[in-house]
């Protein structure tokens, strides 16, 4: 059973139309280090888009506990069930997702 | 002396999230920068508290409007001590009890965070907000119709602060509530009895005590006193 709504808004550097259609192909959802941190981390707001261009997703992965209400994390090693990626020589987290593309 | 301090810098860290405020980021601070990250493009500020804290207040472009967050080190672990910072920054930034969202330690639903019904504007808080808006005006000065038509930009009118006031038939509560900070010129918890602000024709003027006060909270990045 999936869990949550979460979701990622459109924008040019991190959720592109292009890695939109990437993203529903596939299944998946990747995330780089975030600046200053310690390991790779998928990223994405909790609950649906709203009045906004992006993707939707669904997963079975649970998000690190440390998420607020707006915002959750899934951390590479520090998160099960996170896989890793890689793709030109640079890590990746990558969690299975159902996702949605309201970015067409 | 200044207990919350704006830092020119962006954090070298990594952040978590911590708090949430049902305010807007221009409602703690002057000085607001852009930024993106993993996650989105977001507002930010970043302050710290004497030697050891060290914190941001974002508005990411996803978030709720007038909703900020605020977040710590990703290595500030220890749940009493975040417990104890986020207990140090509500109190140094005057945050009101009321506009606390969301803080670690509750328990919450994932894009689920609702305002309270009955949240309004208080006259302790609109205060404060009177001498924010005032002290960024040219010679720190406003008038009450300024004050009252910048107020909802700072935050979200609640439907009770919509309602009709019941003394002011052709006043809306929360007009009333600004109202009374300029008027009620005897208030000893008043701007004015404080030496913050005073009285001018149709307004109020931010002395440099006030000045020193919202710098206090971080809300100045710094301030030029006036000629004399």
């Amino acid at each position: 059973m999936a869990l949550g709504q979460f979701n990622r808004r459109e924008n040019d550097k991190t959720q592109p139309k292009s890695l939109a259609l990437i993203q529903v192909a596939s299944g998946e959802i990747w995330g780089r280090t975030p600046r200053n941190g310690f390991e790779p981390a998928v990223q994405a707001y909790a609950g649906k888009l709203k009045n906004r261009r992006g993707i939707d997703f669904t997963t079975l992965i649970d998000p690190h506990p440390d998420g607020s209400p707006f915002e959750v994390r899934w951390y590479l090693t520090a998160t099960p069930g996170v896989e890793y990626r890689c793709k030109d020589g640079e890590d990746f987290a990558c969690i299975k997702a159902v996702v949605t593309n309201m970015q067409p | 002396m200044a207990k919350v301090k704006l830092s020119k810098y962006e954090p070298d860290y990594d952040i978590t999230p911590q708090a949430i405020f049902w305010r807007a980021l221009k409602y703690f601070t002057t000085m607001i920068r852009e930024g993106e990250d993993g996650l989105d493009e977001f507002q930010a500020a970043s302050f710290t508290i004497g030697n050891d804290i060290r914190f941001d207040l974002r508005t990411y472009a996803g978030h709720p409007e007038f909703t900020v967050t605020l977040y710590l080190p990703n290595d500030v672990k220890d749940k009493e001590e975040i417990s104890r910072v986020i207990k140090i920054v509500i109190k140094e930034m005057v945050i009101p009890k009321n506009a606390i969202a969301w803080q670690r330690g509750e328990p919450f639903t994932y894009g689920d965070l609702k305002r309270p019904r009955g949240d309004r504007l208080r006259e302790p808080e609109a205060r404060i907000l009177a001498l924010k808006i005032a002290a960024q005006q040219p010679n720190r000065t406003a008038s009450t119709q300024f004050i009252k038509r910048e107020v909802p930009k700072y935050t979200e009118l609640s439907e009770v602060d919509r309602r009709r006031s019941p003394s002011r038939g052709n006043e809306a509560l929360w007009q009333q509530i600004v109202g009374n900070v300029i008027s009620h010129q005897e208030t000893p918890a008043g701007p004015f009895k404080k030496g913050y602000a005073t009285r001018t024709l149709n307004g109020l003027s931010v002395t440099e005590k006030g000045m020193a006060y919202l710098n206090s909270m971080g809300f100045l990045a710094s301030f030029t006193p006036l000629a004399e």
